[in-house]
């Protein structure tokens, strides 16, 4: 594993069913603010005649976003838990648009990561917001040790 | 997305069900009007590692089932846009279908609001909840 990549960067370039459907590029870390580029896919649209993607796919992006924000915060690779997540949705994105989701750590307490983020249109747009929490070295086993 | 009542399908938001993100997130109506499934897929995995569902496609179904429960929960007929999602993640998750029911909370003139629970094994230890906002629109 290449350790020089952002964990975001990791998780995107395995072979991984979701990761494959959802075209990301790392833009950069800075000053805490994790920064991706993202082309919105024809999969996720729900309105045909516009071309407009369903709220789904904004709250799925900035899930993934903000959760990999947080493993790029945590020293050692543990495992993490979507605990809360709450999302506001303005304009829906269109297949083809070209998107920026940025993230944002606003702080740690017990184990648990308290995140920000958005996404918006290249131009600036803002098409969505949300905050998230995530519990760090979640206890979640693989389902094999749980059967 | 909107869901409008369309007099010539089955049902209200029909024709939700064969858009490209319905076929991807592999919803589908059931026998009881308020309760919908999703068909688990390997690309509803989150975590490779504990394959639990990925939170965000939770969300997603989510946000579906409550828009698609204000066609089919209230005499309404407007399209309606969902404003906001607000999501507890209750227990972990496994790679098995998700199924959700959909309550009405309030629906007013402008904006309406729903409760949704998701569950796999049974109805009675739901993986997740989650509160949703629709602003609904001129019909």
């Amino acid at each position: 594993m290449d350790t020089d990549k952002h964990p975001i960067e990791q998780y995107f370039s395995f072979k991984h069913p979701l990761t494959q459907f959802l075209p990301m590029e790392y833009v950069g870390l800075e000053d805490g603010l994790l920064t991706m580029n993202i082309d919105v896919p024809g999969h996720f649209v729900a309105e045909p005649a516009t071309g407009a993607v369903h709220s789904g796919f904004a709250t799925l992006v900035l899930d993934t976003v903000l959760g990999g924000a947080v493993l790029g915060h945590i020293k050692l690779s543990q495992p993490i838990a979507t605990v809360g997540l709450t999302t506001q949705h303005m304009r829906r994105a269109v297949k083809g648009e070209k998107l920026v989701c940025r993230a944002r750590l606003e702080g740690i307490h017990r184990n648990m990561a308290h995140m920000s983020g958005q996404l918006a249109a290249a131009g600036g747009e803002m098409l969505s917001t949300a905050t998230g929490t995530f519990m760090i070295g979640t206890r979640a086993k693989p389902l094999g040790a749980r059967l | 997305m909107t869901v409008r009542h369309d007099p010539e399908t089955t049902g209200e938001g029909e024709s939700f069900f064969s858009s490209s993100f319905a076929v991807w997130l592999a919803i589908e109506a059931t026998g009881d009007k308020d309760m919908f499934r999703m068909r688990f897929d390997e690309r509803h995995i989150g975590n490779p590692f504990i394959r639990a569902l990925h939170g965000g496609v939770v969300g997603s179904m989510v946000e579906a089932s409550a828009e698609l429960g204000f066609g089919r929960l209230t005499e309404s007929a407007g399209p309606t846009e969902l404003v906001s999602s607000a999501i507890d993640y209750l227990r972990v998750t496994k790679d098995a279908d998700l199924f959700t029911r959909v309550s009405i909370v309030r629906v007013g003139r402008r904006i309406a609001f729903f409760e949704v629970y998701c569950w796999q094994d049974s109805e009675d230890l739901p993986v997740a909840r989650g509160s949703c906002t629709l602003r609904i629109l001129e019909a």
